[in-house]
C-alpha cells in the first residue's frame, strides 16, 4: 500500500497529482505543517522517522520511507512503469528526465525562492540566475510539448507545478507557458488531484 | 563512452571518482567555467545549459546536476554494486539520500554562505545546522550513508565534506571525519586526484 504523508496546499500537493497519474491505489495522511504564513502547526516528534524534518511529502511504500519530491517522482515512476510516466533506464530521454528534476530540486526551487524574497536584488545569488534559467526553460517548452519531450512525465508534475504557481507573478507571460499550463489542467488526473487535496 | 565535462578542483572533480568506482569507460574533457569572482568564461565545448561543471554526455545524451549524473551512472554501469537498482531494498533511501543532497544540503551551505536567511515553510531545505544533525546521525549509526555499503551518495556527501572540512560553515563532528577519512581512503579516490588535472 501507499501511503502519503501530506498536507494541503502544500508541496506535497504534486505528489497527490503524481499518485493520481499513477493509477495505483494510495491513502493520503493528513500531516500538520507550519505553512510559510506561519499558520497551522508542527508534527509530533514521531512523525521524524519518516521525514528527518517533519516535512511533507513523504511516503511509505509497503514500508520503504522516501521523501524528496524528486526523489518521490523517480522512485514511482520506476516501481510502476505501466504508468509510464518515465523514460526508461536505457531510453535516449532518460538522461533529460533525471536532469530535469534534480533541476527543480537544486536550481529552480531555490532561485525561485530568491527572487520571491528578493535575495538577488542586487545580483544573482549563488543558487544561480534566475533570468537564465527562466529563458533556458522557456526555450525548452518552445521545442517540445512538455519538459523532457514529446510525451507528459512524472518531470512535469513537479515542474508543471512550479511553472503553474508563478505563473503571472514571478514568472513573465509567454505563449508557451499557457500552452503548457492548459495541457496540464486538461488532464483527469490533475482535475482528480485537485479534488482530493484536503485528503 | 561517457564524457566527463570537468574543470579541475571543481564538483566535477568528484565524478572522476566515480567514473573510476564504477569502471566505466570514460574521457575527461577539459573546459572553461565562470568563477564567482567573474574570471574565465563559459566554454562553447561544454554542452551545459549555464556553462557549468559538471555535466556529461553518452553518445549525445546530456546529463547534468551532480545528484542526476550520480544516478545516470549508477544505473547504466552496475557491475561494482555503487548504486542500488530499480528494486533494491535500498532504492527508496538512495534516491533520497541524492535528491536530498541538491535539494536540501547544498542550499543550506550556499544559504549560510551567502547570509540569506531559510524560510520555514517557503524553503524546501533547511539550514544547515538542522541538515547536518540530520547526516550525523544517520553517519553515528552506520559506516555509510546507506547502512554497510559504499554507494555514489557517499561520493556526493564525503567529497564535498572534504571539501568544506576546514570552513566554520561545517559543523565539527568525529562521525564526519572518519566518514571523510574512510571514502576519500579508497583506491578510486586516489586515481581519480591523480586525473583531475587532466
Amino acid at each position: 500500500m501507499l501511503t502519503l504523508y501530506h498536507a494541503p496546499r502544500s508541496r506535497s500537493s504534486s505528489i497527490v497529482w503524481l499518485l493520481e497519474e499513477l493509477g495505483e491505489p494510495y491513502r493520503i495522511e493528513i500531516t500538520p505543517i507550519v505553512y510559510g504564513n506561519g499558520q497551522g502547526q508542527s508534527a509530533p516528534e514521531t512523525y521524524r522517522r519518516i521525514h528527518p524534518h517533519k516535512k511533507v511529502p513523504a511516503i511509505d511504500h509497503d514500508g520503504t520511507i522516501v521523501f524528496e519530491c524528486a526523489a518521490i517522482a523517480l522512485y514511482l515512476a520506476d516501481s510502476f512503469p505501466k504508468a509510464r510516466l518515465a523514460p526508461a533506464i536505457g531510453d535516449r530521454r532518460r538522461g533529460a528526465y533525471v536532469t530535469w528534476l534534480a533541476y527543480w530540486a537544486g536550481v529552480m526551487n531555490p532561485v525561485v525562492a530568491a527572487r520571491f524574497r528578493g535575495w538577488d536584488n542586487d545580483s544573482p545569488t549563488g543558487f544561480g540566475d534566475f533570468d537564465e534559467m527562466e529563458n533556458f526553460m522557456a526555450q525548452t517548452l518552445a521545442r517540445h510539448p512538455y519538459i523532457v519531450g514529446d510525451s507528459f512525465t512524472a518531470a512535469d508534475v513537479l515542474v508543471g507545478g512550479a511553472i503553474g504557481f508563478f505563473s503571472g507573478t514571478l514568472l513573465p507571460k509567454r505563449e508557451v507557458y499557457d500552452g503548457y499550463l492548459e495541457r496540464l489542467a486538461a488532464r483527469p488526473a490533475r482535475q482528480r488531484a485537485m479534488a482530493r487535496d484536503d485528503g | 563512452m561517457i564524457a566527463l565535462y570537468h574543470h579541475p578542483k571543481t564538483r566535477s572533480s568528484r565524478f572522476i571518482f566515480l567514473l573510476e568506482e564504477l569502471e566505466a569507460p570514460y574521457t575527461i574533457q577539459q573546459v572553461s567555467v565562470r568563477s564567482a569572482d567573474g574570471t574565465g568564461s563559459v566554454d562553447p565545448a561544454n554542452p551545459h545549459p549555464h556553462g557549468k561543471v559538471p555535466a556529461i554526455a553518452d553518445d549525445g545524451v546530456v546529463v547534468w546536476e551532480s545528484p542526476a549524473i550520480a544516478l545516470y551512472l549508477t544505473d547504466k554501469f552496475a557491475k561494482n554494486g555503487i548504486g542500488p537498482l530499480v528494486g533494491d531494498a535500498r532504492r527508496g533511501p538512495y534516491l533520497s539520500w541524492l535528491a536530498y543532497y541538491g535539494g536540501v544540503l547544498e542550499p543550506a551551505f550556499m544559504s549560510k554562505f551567502q547570509n540569506t536567511p531559510v524560510p520555514r515553510g517557503t524553503a524546501g531545505w533547511v539550514p544547515v545546522e538542522e541538515a547536518m544533525e540530520f547526516v550525523i546521525g544517520t553517519l553515528s549509526a552506520s559506516p555509510y550513508l546507506l547502512g554497510e555499503k559504499f554507494s555514489a551518495a557517499d561520493v556526493l556527501y564525503a567529497t564535498t565534506f572534504g571539501m568544506f572540512g576546514a570552513s566554520p560553515m561545517m559543523p565539527k563532528s568525529p562521525a564526519i571525519e572518519s566518514y571523510v577519512k574512510r571514502c576519500l581512503e579508497r583506491p578510486a579516490y586516489g586515481r581519480a586526484q591523480a586525473k583531475d588535472n587532466g
